[in-house]
């Protein structure tokens, strides 16, 4: 039991990752790899601002996720759009961030060398509840986090205008294209949403677990693993495609070491790709390829 | 000859045959795979652990190739149904399970610590020049090979595959079993690879084949130009000088470090920008014909 809750919290986590790299994913069909590199950039900034410099939690909080927006709205001005009106096919889009990513990674570690960081604050000392079930306050305020960021992403897609628009853009976008529905801009909006959200992650990553360099690709493989489980293009099944990632993954470390850990992930996904290619609860079953 | 220059030298024949393999898989037959790092990997640890076990060079070369070709073919026969990006996912995720294999089986491959104490070549001069010998021969025997696969039917069948996987299916061609079988080829001559890897570095370990390797096979065949033997050797040529000549510039040590991946992750973002043939187009220099990276959409077989 102990085992399946802490999954589920680690699910929490895995959700910030699984859908904002969805929402990027499925409304420009963007393979935004460099979303791992936006986590850890947000971690280290995390780091420097609020253990360095002292700076309060919410403000260093607060420029983390403006300049983890800029960064996504900056490679998809610069890169992604460029190849995008070439025409270029997908593949050419996820190789251009993969590279984007391992440049911006290289340049944390030149940084900030390649030990572990962590943050420390009273939220990852402290336990709540009694006997069996006894939780970090950390993991539980990440998942409140998770929680509201969701329900925020969900008012913001269904009520609001460039929300419709985001979701215009993921169901069809020629259609969004020719009814001059979308501008460049909804993309743009999509990317800062996006890496908000997982600046977000990063930065709790940072005060959890500690800071790697490789950590940024770690994350990026769970965050795709999770939105690719649940099935891309659905909110809900990100979530519960993280959830299961986090419970399985928890149960799995309990019978196996837990250096296993990244091919367990993988095993998962393969032999889900196996048996429903398009994912577990997939809205439709098109191939992602246009 | 100074014993660094034989040693790039004899890097570049390695991974130059490595890279002719990933054009065979991402270059002709379209196949876009991440996983050759790992595979370049399990052919050094098969090779160096026959090697250690004194089993022979022929028995080395013969389990390091079987073993390859073996694996690539369980590897595509795995991802086939996986389309467009998914594809790519499960290619890194391959990678990964195979990295995390020869770091944690611990009894066989020793970990993070590596094996070492691999023989090297039969030396009558030092070794260092058998050795350039010895891999400069298995790379034109590598690029005769892959050259003559490519004018072959099977080439233009990869060809017709990767423009148009439908209609090369509607002509009864068993798509699937080119494709498997172009992996297997392009798997085979990452082993070769592997195994010369092993015997030059005597050391191995399994850092050196994360998906790092991967890449920067695949932005040397990007690079050098997708779908041509030349454009191969090219790609590779500029991606094991351009480091080794960076290194004489003064830099802040923390990037001097990671000088390589520097590089050739900067020329992938260029390349990939502005000139996605690469250097050497694939149907020569005259052509404007774009390879795979530059047709949006091939059609792919559900």
């Amino acid at each position: 039991m102990q085992l399946s809750a802490n999954g589920l919290l680690r699910g929490a986590f895995y959700v910030l990752l699984a859908v904002s790299f969805g929402l990027i994913f499925s409304s420009t069909r963007t393979f935004h790899f460099a979303h791992g590199a936006t986590f850890s950039l947000a971690g280290y900034l995390f780091y420097t601002l609020h253990q360095t410099l002292g700076w309060p939690i919410g403000v260093a909080l607060a420029i983390v996720c403006g300049v983890g927006a800029l960064y996504g709205i900056a490679l998809e001005m610069l890169l992604y759009r460029p190849l995008r009106l070439g025409r270029a096919p997908a593949f050419v889009i996820m190789i251009a961030s993969l590279s984007a990513f391992f440049i911006t990674e290289v340049f944390l570690a030149a940084v900030y060398g390649d030990g572990l960081l962590r943050v420390s604050h009273s939220f990852s000392t402290n336990f709540v509840g009694t006997g069996e079930f006894r939780f970090p306050l950390l993991r539980l305020v990440i998942a409140g986090t998770s929680l509201a960021a969701l329900v925020l992403l969900f008012l913001w897609l269904t009520s609001t205008r460039a929300g419709v628009k985001v979701r215009a853009l993921a169901s069809d976008p020629e259609l969004a294209d020719a009814l001059g529905m979308v501008s460049q801009t909804t993309r743009y909006w999509v990317f800062a949403v996006g890496s908000v959200m997982v600046s977000v992650a990063g930065a709790f990553y940072a005060t959890d677990l500690g800071l790697v360099p490789h950590m940024g690709i770690v994350a990026l493989l769970y965050g795709s693993v999770a939105a690719m489980l649940g099935g891309i293009g659905s909110i809900a099944g990100g979530v519960a495609g993280a959830m299961i990632l986090g419970v399985s993954m928890d149960v799995g470390m309990y019978f196996i070491s837990g250096q296993w850990q990244d091919a367990l992930a993988f095993g998962i996904l393969i032999l889900v790709m196996l048996f429903r290619p398009s994912g577990l609860f997939a809205r439709r079953t098109e191939a992602m390829e246009v | 000859m100074s014993p660094y220059v034989l040693q790039v030298l004899s890097l570049f024949n390695v991974l130059a045959i490595a890279a002719l393999g990933l054009n065979v898989v991402v270059g002709y037959s379209g196949i876009l795979s991440v996983t050759q790092g790992a595979l370049v990997g399990v052919g050094a640890y098969v090779g160096a652990l026959v090697l250690l076990a004194g089993g022979g060079w022929l028995m080395a070369s013969a389990l390091a190739i079987a073993v390859t070709a073996a694996l690539g073919c369980v590897v595509q026969l795995l991802s086939n149904r996986a389309l467009g990006d998914y594809y790519i996912v499960i290619s890194l995720g391959i990678q990964t399970v195979l990295f995390a294999v020869m770091l944690n089986w611990q009894d066989v491959t020793r970990g993070s610590m590596g094996l070492s104490g691999i023989p090297g070549i039969p030396a009558f001069a030092g070794g260092r020049i058998e050795f350039w010998v010895v891999s400069f021969a298995v790379l034109i025997l590598a690029f005769l090979l892959v050259r003559a696969f490519s004018r072959s039917f099977h080439g233009t069948v990869l060809r017709a595959i990767r423009s148009d996987e439908i209609a090369t299916l509607s002509l009864g061609k068993p798509v699937r079993l080119y494709k498997v079988g172009a992996f297997v080829f392009g798997a085979a001559l990452s082993g070769v690879a592997g195994l010369l890897y092993a015997t030059l570095h005597r050391y191995i370990d399994p850092y050196s084949f994360q998906v790092n390797l991967s890449i920067l096979l695949l932005s040397a065949v990007i690079v050098g130009g997708l779908g041509n033997v030349y454009g191969s050797l090219v790609g590779v040529g500029l991606i094991v000088a351009l480091p080794e000549a960076l290194r004489f510039v003064p830099m802040p040590s923390g990037l001097a470090a990671h000088i390589n991946e520097i590089v050739y992750y900067s020329l992938l973002i260029l390349f990939v920008l502005f000139r996605r043939q690469g250097i050497v187009p694939e149907f020569g220099w005259g052509s404007s014909a774009l390879n795979v990276l530059g047709r949006p959409g091939a059609k792919v077989a559900p």
